[in-house]
């Protein structure tokens, strides 16, 4: 295999993530996304494409528009085919940083197309929760090349991705905990099923869904692990079969519900500090400070709920809402959802160990930080738990921010304010620098401070600075 | 057993796929049965999947490409 570095040096650059698939590739030349359609997928591809499932995938917003270009752009012109432009999906996340909700969604989008494909008498080649991305508010399939002939009497090959990526880590949520879904993390290709059965609940045994596709699962893998590929009797599907296969997980994904609440932040937006008068002044203060920095995207850090990237949305900013609370996130979502808006993007986040570069080479999943598209951050009431909670110094934070946007409007929380005394109540205060004069100072180093802004009804000051 | 996915499927997933899809084979089909006859009952008629398309290779060609949109 070539890897992304030596694939730099010929120009077009290979995504580092796209190599598993020999069917073709995602590169980018002159900073535009292509697919690359290799030669060797061509009677998949011209059988797909002459059904009309992917146009028809693209029309219902399932499948990431595309269209073909001049094949003269390939990559690597010797195995190409064909040579497709997609839309950029709005942000690039990945399944450790979506929300229960999220998670469910895509895995409902994956069975959904199965069916589909299915019924035209195609299968999707893979189940990867990384081909799905959240586009303009809701899950849809990145990757065109995702299907191929279906023979009926042959299993679904993305079986037990399907139940690694989606299955067993949503199982996992649902009925033992949610943060569950940070395991994601640690398990490139999904959750190990016999790792998913070991923590799982055993009253999980007795949900038919559950016992079939994680426990028994499991099971069979463990006993197959070093056996050849099963007979074709014993494998044999046919059309019924896979019916009611897909009718079973989905009916499975359907059944896995977890109600948001419980967590440290998940009412975190009844009970601030804030008078009424403090709110909206808070809130007009924002509103102004984000007109006055301009831009197109706001990350907002320690988003709860979304109550002011809601702001940001309204100016016309796209926003990814990042918070570290699986149930604010996921109350998030789903107002999103029932609301219909699409520029805010939820998603899971601890700031003070945010997402890496993970698989391989620690480049196929890019990091938080790398995947900046930020124009402004929004961090507000959110330094102090970072500095006071978590002891990281107010230059290391001003310098996380700088690498982030080339602006940002932050929310200093001095030791008077009721939400700090809550704090310090616990421990011993080792933050002499904690002062509004140590915030200036340190924030001072990375930005220069454009506006300084009290909030009414308490001792809080907005600042909106601009990078050196 | 011919089975040359670019993933790795799994031999015990495919076996278990199998004997799982048949052992939920009768529920299903009862539970669309069950569903038919409700539809019927309400005067609907059944719910039908979507039209998709004839055997691959055999319609017509479609442009198969949607240009993307502005964002």
């Amino acid at each position: 295999m070539t890897t992304p570095n030596a694939r730099e040096t010929v120009g077009p650059t290979r995504d580092p993530g796209s190599f598993r698939d020999p069917s073709g590739f995602v590169f980018r030349r002159d900073g535009v996304l292509y697919r690359q359609v290799n030669r060797v997928f061509a009677d998949d591809w011209q059988a797909a494409v002459d059904a009309g499932l992917l146009r028809r995938w693209q029309e219902s917003g399932r499948l990431v528009r595309h269209e073909r270009v001049d094949i003269s752009l390939a990559a690597d012109p010797d195995r190409a085919l064909a040579v497709l432009r997609p839309e950029p999906v709005d942000f690039v996340s990945y399944p450790y940083e979506w929300t229960f909700g999220q998670l469910k969604d895509a895995a409902l989008l994956t069975l959904d197309l199965q069916e589909d494909a299915e019924r035209a008498g195609f299968t999707l080649r893979d189940a990867s929760a990384y081909n799905i991305q959240f586009h303009r508010g809701r899950p849809i399939l990145i990757d065109s090349l995702s299907v191929e002939h279906l023979n009926p009497a042959e299993p679904w090959a993305g079986y037990r991705q399907f139940c690694q990526h989606f299955l067993a880590p949503l199982a996992l949520m649902a009925r033992r905990d949610i943060r569950c879904g940070l395991m994601l993390r640690d398990h490139v290709d999904g959750i190990p099923l016999d790792l998913a059965s070991t923590l799982l609940p055993a009253r999980t045994w007795l949900a038919v869904g559950l016992a079939s596709h994680v426990h028994l699962h499991a099971r069979a893998q463990r006993r197959f692990a070093h056996a050849g590929p099963p007979a074709r009797r014993a494998a044999g599907m046919g059309t019924t079969r896979h019916a009611a296969l897909l009718d079973s997980l989905r009916r499975t994904i359907q059944g896995l519900r977890w109600s948001p609440g419980g967590t440290e932040w998940a009412d975190y937006d009844r009970q601030t500090s804030y008078s009424d008068d403090g709110t909206r002044a808070k809130e007009s203060i924002v509103e102004a400070m984000l007109q006055d920095a301009g831009g197109s995207v706001a990350w907002d850090l320690g988003a709860n709920v979304g109550r002011l990237s809601a702001i940001a949305a309204g100016l016309g900013r796209r926003v990814v809402a990042w918070d570290v609370d699986p149930a604010a996130s996921e109350r998030h979502y789903q107002r999103l959802k029932a609301a219909g808006e699409t520029s805010v993007l939820p998603l899971v986040q601890d700031i003070v160990n945010p997402s890496p570069g993970l698989g391989w080479a620690g480049a196929e999943r890019a990091g938080f930080v790398d995947r900046s598209d930020a124009d402004v951050v929004l961090a507000l009431a959110l330094v102090h738990h970072l500095a006071i909670s978590n002891n990281v110094p107010l230059e290391w934070i001003a310098a996380l921010f700088a690498r982030l946007a080339p602006s940002a409007i932050v929310e200093f929380v001095p030791k008077d304010d009721p939400m700090v005394r809550r704090l310090l109540g616990s421990r011993r205060d080792v933050f002499a620098d904690y002062t509004q004069d140590g915030f200036e100072r340190a924030f001072g180093t990375r930005f220069r401070i454009v506006a300084r802004m009290p909030i009414a009804d308490s001792t809080r000051v907005l600042y909106r600075l601009e990078r050196r | 057993m011919h089975l040359l996915a670019y993933i790795d499927p799994g031999s015990g997933s495919l076996a278990v796929q199998a004997v799982i899809a048949t052992a939920l084979v009768v529920p299903f089909f009862l539970r669309s049965q069950i569903r038919r006859g409700v539809s019927r009952f309400r005067g609907h008629s059944p719910v039908a999947p979507p039209v998709t398309t004839t055997a691959p290779g055999t319609a017509t060609p479609p442009p198969d490409d949607v240009p993307p949109t502005e964002p």
